[in-house]
């Protein structure tokens, strides 16, 4: 053993270049398994930590005495217990775990016999239980039978995952093994003809391949840390955590997590590898007579392929490149597919990310058709002083004063709501949906599809008919509303006189802090018909499947408004903002003026923009995740292409060499190398431009068997991936160049004949 | 008429204390058409000759005129278009091409120089060194003696003025090392090539019109062997 360990510390100190080479590739090797396990560990840790923040505790006793709460916290699996007094003498116990539960409900009631908590067994009221468990607490800290089972669950997602890179990153270390050891073959061969067993042999490179992990997989950590620690940075810069927490949460949500315990396998699995590497090409070079060792012979060739596409385009140098490349057809596949696998991988998930991002935006109803989004606001209008008909409703006032402002582009307001109408021949339809617009709102509703200007609405007094057609509303009818319960104002004397009568339909409410009396009654309306559209259904599908009877605002404020302010209406108004830069004092400007409307900018529901915000910080952070995981696929194959393609140089360097001794100029040669790194890229390119389309095409078939009409209208490019493609096809190919041209210029700086002898 | 000349040429390796001169300011000349044979020890400098002599290898200083022409005044270029033009290398071990089977190997150089390879020399070609019915077959697929006859097919199509030969028979049984022999003072009577070859077989070197032998770089008997 000493000899081997001897020769193995020799061997890595003698050939310097290629023991730096071999640290460098376990170093990236272990770097991007320590990377997705750092950014797994992170990603859990920060949703573990919102958990708690949300309910800091794996159960809340709401009320138990102090002394219960005290023996709880003797309890051996708990970790500690935190009390707030309540007012009626009792305490608010926050209990966290710090062993294994099994089933926290039967520790529960194990405790509830143990310690005689009535409020444990008292039927479930969500108002009056005392028992709280954070289930997902619990999960997250892996302390339930639930919590161990989604840590499986999760463990394989992130196993298979690896599995891709781990299997990949095996060829890194692989061919960094190859490549030192391919010069000393010859030595080896020595080695063996002076005696020394297959095994030492085996054990000189597995020697060394713990000597050059001492370094590579230490480095590796770090630098994988690193990487995930750059990233994690680079994510929170998108504003991601200000757009779902707020500033007090941050600090205790975002932070970076790391796993020892997954360090470790990092470096299990790094170690592992270069240990299969060492043996593997210890193996290999075993296999090989010490004679063919000892006289360098290249490797041979028993077959070649005679169907040469290149020797069409490249003559003699095609010919040859296509051969040396399919010399080692399991090489030159792995090395095809890495690479195949990367640019699929990148152009089609490019493509999903597009049509996701696509996807969110339009669900955010963002104008899409420029490359500018537009943010708007969007609340309802508290009218319910429409029912004093002293005080007509005041926002066409709001409005032309939000005009004013000039932060708009366009302010639609719209008053909705579903009648049931019926024609002058006593036909009834249900459901006809009744919409005053404005003529930003008719422009947006009717887009270029309008019969007739909004002008011209008003003109004629509104009432018009889309997605009606002449068989259920003639042109000539008359539509007319009926059985319609409305509400008109009544006296506060009124109300009360009727308040004993059991038949009577009266109600108030409170407006500006004065009490509004009602009563429903019954009252038909007659609407008039000005016109008639059908809107094409390519254009909105949602309003193209909606009766609609369209008038104009002016006849809201002329009047109708106190015939339905039935409550049940929907009244809006959504406020386009001119661009993002406006949004901030828009947004203070509308608080200010938030006496006549409803207006909360912190609820989602009426802030697209806050949404839009998160959707647009969720993107940025899914594309710094999509671009880092897509430059560790990308740095893989890269790295196995470069290293397969400087190992096939270096092998074949007494064979290069013979080629310029009967004549083969530099020029030629490379020549010759550049064809050799074309072909890999080609076929990969070519490969993955079928993949890809052949992806894209199954998804859009896909999607139009689930029938998912947002998408369908704007689904792939089909030129983008492939010029995505071939792009990445043109990097790997400039990486092959250089792959192939360094060591092509190292050995050109020794002389011929010492290249033709194979002298080390 | 002096067809490769050789003036005070000198290669040495390494400086200072560790310098070992393996040409030793060697001058002679060969006429066109001698088959010469250089012999001696190991060491002796005879490898490093031949290497110089097919502008593989620069020399320290000195001259080689191959046909009238400094082969070491070229650039790199130049140098690779003189090897594929004016000299036919033959090794030890073969050193053909894997890939290539036996015909291509042969027309290697000249397809190189981008020039179609004359179909009915190479007919002449394989007819001669045997090889009609092994010309599609790969250096794997064939044995020792077969292998060397591609090399010296190789060496001999483009019709080159020199042929060199590194030990051409030094891996090769009796059998062989006869047959390629006379395959080579075939040629060499034919198309009144100039041949250098190495040996450390006194048979083959007596087969050759003229023995050189070396010993330290330095030329110690020139003899004609009366041939």
């Amino acid at each position: 053993m000493r000899f081997e360990r001897t020769l193995g510390m020799r061997y890595v100190r003698a050939q310097k270049r290629h023991s730096v080479l071999t640290v460098c590739s376990i170093m990236i090797a272990v770097a991007l398994i320590t990377m997705i396990c750092t950014v797994y560990t992170t990603y859990q840790g920060i949703t573990r930590a919102a958990i708690y923040n949300e309910a800091p505790y794996h159960m809340l006793f709401e009320h138990i005495t102090a002394e219960q709460a005290a023996e709880i916290g003797r309890l051996d699996e708990v970790e500690s217990v935190e009390t707030e007094p309540n007012e009626n003498g009792t305490v608010k116990a926050m209990v966290l775990f710090c062993q294994y539960l099994d089933n926290e409900y039967i520790w529960a009631y194990n405790l509830q016999q143990k310690m005689d908590l009535d409020c444990l067994i008292k039927p479930y009221d969500p108002q009056t239980f005392d028992l709280i468990v954070n289930t997902k607490l619990l999960e997250a800290d892996n302390l339930c039978l639930h919590g161990r089972a989604k840590l499986v669950q999760n463990l394989a997602i992130l196993l298979v995952c690896l599995l891709f890179f781990v299997m990949a990153l095996r060829m890194v270390i692989d061919t960094a093994f190859e490549i030192s050891s391919k010069e000393r073959e010859k030595q080896f061969g020595i080695l063996q003809s002076l005696g020394a067993e297959p095994r030492q042999i085996v054990r000189i490179l597995s020697t060394e391949g713990l000597i050059l992990s001492v370094f590579g997989i230490p480095l590796g950590l770090l630098l994988g840390v690193l990487l995930s620690y750059l990233t994690y940075r680079l994510v929170l810069t998108t504003g991601i955590a200000q757009a779902f927490y707020s500033a007090g949460d941050i600090d205790k949500v975002i932070s970076f997590h790391i796993n020892p315990l997954l360090l470790g396998l990092s470096a299990a699995v790094g170690l592992v590898w270069v240990f299969f590497s060492a043996y593997g090409t210890g193996m290999r070079i075993i296999k090989k007579p010490p004679l063919e060792a000892i006289t360098a012979r290249a490797e041979t060739v028993d077959k070649v392929s005679r169907f040469n596409p290149l020797a069409a385009f490249f003559g003699w140098k095609g010919k040859l490149a296509s051969r040396n490349a399919k010399r080692n057809p399991k090489r030159f596949f792995v090395t095809v597919v890495s690479l195949t696998v990367s640019l699929t991988m990148f152009a089609a998930l490019s493509s999903y990310m597009g049509i996701f991002k696509q996807s969110l935006l339009q669900s955010m109803q963002m104008d899409e058709t420029t490359e500018e989004i537009i943010p708007y606001f969007t609340f309802a209008l508290n009218d319910g002083g429409v029912l004093n008909e002293d005080n007509p409703p005041r926002f066409p006032e709001l409005i032309k004063q939000m005009r004013d402002t000039g932060y708009f582009s366009r302010i639609e307001n719209s008053n909705n709501q579903f009648v049931t109408i019926t024609c002058a021949d006593q036909s009834q339809h249900e459901n006809v949906h009744l919409t005053y617009v404005n003529e930003d709102s008719y422009h947006s509703l009717l887009g270029d599809q309008q019969p007739f200007s909004y002008e011209e609405l008003v003109k004629r007094g509104g009432g018009l008919l889309v997605n009606i057609s002449e068989d259920e509303i003639p042109a000539d009818a008359k539509t007319i509303c009926f059985e319609e319960e409305y509400l008109s104002q009544i006296s506060e004397a009124e109300y009360e006189s009727k308040e004993s009568d059991k038949e009577s339909k009266i109600g108030f409410l409170t407006h500006n802090g004065e009490t509004l009396y009602y009563e429903r009654t019954p009252q038909d309306y007659e609407f008039p018909v000005c016109g008639r559209c059908m809107l094409d259904n390519s254009e909105d599908e949602l309003n193209s499947e909606v009766s609609m009877i369209v008038m104009p605002e002016e006849r809201w404020i002329g009047g109708d408004c106190y015939l339905f302010s039935n409550l049940q209406r929907d009244s809006y108004i959504a406020a386009f903002l001119k661009d993002e830069t406006v949004y901030e004092p828009a947004l203070q400007w509308l608080k200010a003026h938030s006496t006549d409307y409803l207006f909360d900018s912190e609820n989602d529901a009426e802030n697209p923009y806050r949404v839009y915000i998160k959707m647009q910080s969720t993107v940025s952070a899914i594309n710094i995740g999509f671009t880092a995981m897509m430059i560790m696929i990308g740095l893989i194959a890269i790295v196995n292409m470069v290293n397969i393609i400087s190992t096939g140089i270096l092998n074949r360097k007494r064979e290069l060499a013979a080629m310029q001794c009967v004549g083969m100029t530099r020029g030629q040669m490379y020549g010759m190398t550049v064809i050799e790194c074309l072909q890999f890229t080609l076929w990969a390119a070519v490969a993955a431009s079928v993949l890809t389309l052949l992806l894209l095409f199954l998804t859009t078939h896909l999607l139009n068997i689930v029938d998912l009409s947002e998408m369908k209208s704007k689904l792939f490019s089909w030129t983008e991936p492939l010029i995505k493609i071939w792009g990445g096809g043109i990097i790997a190919f400039l990486f092959a160049i250089l792959a192939s041209f360094l060591p092509l210029h190292q050995m050109q700086k020794e002389p011929l004949v010492e290249q033709i002898r194979n002298v080390e | 008429m002096e067809f490769l000349t050789i003036e005070h040429l000198r290669k040495t390796y390494g400086k200072g204390e560790t310098e070992v001169r393996a040409i030793n300011d060697l001058s002679f000349s060969v006429p066109k058409g001698q088959m010469c044979a250089i012999i001696g020890p190991s060491g002796s400098g005879k490898s490093t000759l031949l290497h110089i002599l097919g502008g593989v290898d620069r020399p320290t200083s000195g001259k080689i005129w191959v046909d009238g022409e400094d082969v070491y005044a070229k650039n790199q270029k130049d140098l690779a278009v003189f090897r594929r033009r004016k000299v036919g290398l033959i090794y030890q071990f073969y050193n053909l091409i894997p890939v290539l089977n036996a015909e291509e190997n042969i027309t290697l150089p000249t397809v190189m120089d981008g020039r179609q390879p004359d179909k009915e020399r190479l007919e002449q070609m394989l007819d001669l060194l045997g090889l009609k019915k092994r010309r599609d077959h790969l250096p794997s697929q064939m044995s020792g003696g077969q292998q060397q006859r591609v090399s010296i097919g190789r060496a001999l199509f483009t019709s080159p003025a020199v042929i060199l030969g590194d030990e051409p028979t030094g891996n090769l049984d009796s059998k062989n090392t006869a047959e390629i022999l006379a395959l080579l003072r075939e040629s060499n009577k034919k198309f009144e090539q100039t041949m250098v070859i190495i040996t450390h077989d006194d048979d083959v070197a007596a087969q050759c019109d003229r023995i050189i032998t070396l010993s330290d770089g330095k030329l110690i008997k020139d003899e004609m062997t009366g041939l």
